[in-house]
């Protein structure tokens, strides 16, 4: 039996997990991969002591924090949480007990949900600019979201790409303005008021219709418009909000459920940052520290 | 001992997850990095069909993406 299971390996739940080792509860990471959506980022600036980081680096590095804690870590995905007098956590090897749980199970890259799109996945449609950037040299592409992940991706792909070009569904891009002039300075055309309602081609993607009815010929399709909260894995009581995330006491990070608490991007906290859902974790971790020490 | 080929980028964050994998397992891999090599690039996409990385190839098996499920099937195979 643990004191905690933490879902997720992220920066909310590794946070928690140091914090909740230090405390000597005894505790669970379980976690699909350490990659998540830090691993997913290209350059990160703003976190505080390293100026200029990539985002598997920075994963790695609190991977690797972690790792030098007591604490048992198993890679694996969860399919069911029941509560009865404990909660009990299904996974693939088995099922495993707690007294409390910390869901920390971050956000997934939003679709565009336009036709074609599922079809040409790997095959010109790309969630992961990182990755992928080095393998479109000297071809077109298209990025679509103006906020700061799809500005920072336009910039990356000016090292390859011939020609980069950025749509955004409104008016202005919500991104940092620091990014937006840095794009336009790396020549990327930004076009606003737009977005793609096609995605077609033959093996690979080769063109994009565009809401105003104009098409493209572009051999890559980067999205990046925003995402939605992993929060399905929790039990059906716990409360949500219309954006389908966890509604947490902002205080302490419990939820609705007695002894089930939430950190990081998959709760309704309002700015989703690395350094906020490392503070989220510790939060969540010692207010579970508090709790534990009550009902004894 | 099967024969496997991991083509990767530099900067392709799945990859690196998967060489931890591989290393745990005590094998060893080929790696060609596509981001240099305009044929090895074209090689990928034939074998796989993906202008994706990463690509790993294990034996007949191309398997595409991070997933450990399908690395672990395709070694024991």
């Amino acid at each position: 039996m643990y004191d905690v299971i933490i879902i997720g390996g992220g920066p909310a739940g590794i946070t928690a997990g140091i914090y909740a080792a230090r405390k000597k509860l005894k505790t669970l990471l379980l976690t699909r991969d350490f990659i998540g959506q830090v691993g997913l980022t290209g350059p990160i600036e703003n976190w505080p002591g390293e100026p200029r980081i990539k985002g598997a680096d920075l994963i790695n590095q609190f991977e690797e924090h972690l790792r030098k804690h007591t604490l048992d870590i198993i890679e694996e995905e969860v399919s069911v949480i029941e509560k009865d007098d404990v909660f009990r956590i299904t996974t693939e090897s088995g099922e495993k007990m707690a007294r409390t749980v910390l869901l920390a199970t971050g956000r997934t890259p939003r679709f565009l949900e336009v036709p074609g799109e599922q079809e040409y996945i790997g095959k010109g449609v790309v969630y992961c600019a990182t990755c992928d950037a080095p393998v479109y040299q000297n071809k077109k592409v298209v990025v679509v979201g103006g906020g700061n992940n799809g500005l920072s991706s336009a910039i990356e792909l000016t090292d390859y790409a011939s020609e980069v070009t950025l749509l955004e569904i409104q008016d202005s891009c919500p991104a940092d303005e620091l990014l937006q002039e840095r794009a336009r300075d790396k020549g990327v055309t930004i076009r606003t008021n737009q977005t793609i309602t096609k995605i077609s081609g033959d093996d690979y993607v080769s063109e994009v219709e565009l809401r105003d009815g104009s098409s493209m010929q572009v051999d890559g399709v980067f999205v990046e418009i925003g995402s939605l909260p992993n929060s399905s894995v929790a039990p059906a009581s716990i409360k949500r909000n219309k954006l389908n995330e966890i509604e947490i006491d902002q205080y302490s990070c419990a939820t609705n459920l007695d002894g089930f608490y939430a950190a990081g991007d998959v709760t309704n906290i309002k700015d989703k940052q690395i350094v906020t859902a490392t503070g989220e974790g510790a939060k969540a971790a010692l207010s579970i520290y508090s709790y534990l020490r009550n009902l004894e | 001992m099967k024969k496997i080929t991991m083509y990767t980028t530099p900067t392709c964050v799945f990859c690196p997850a998967i060489k931890q994998f591989l290393s745990k397992n005590d094998i060893t891999y080929t790696e060609i990095d596509v981001s240099k090599d305009e044929a090895a690039l074209e090689e990928m996409k034939n074998i796989s069909g993906q202008m994706s990385v990463p690509v790993t190839v294990i034996g007949d098996e191309v398997i595409t993406g991070y997933d450990k499920k399908k690395l672990q099937k395709a070694l024991d195979a």
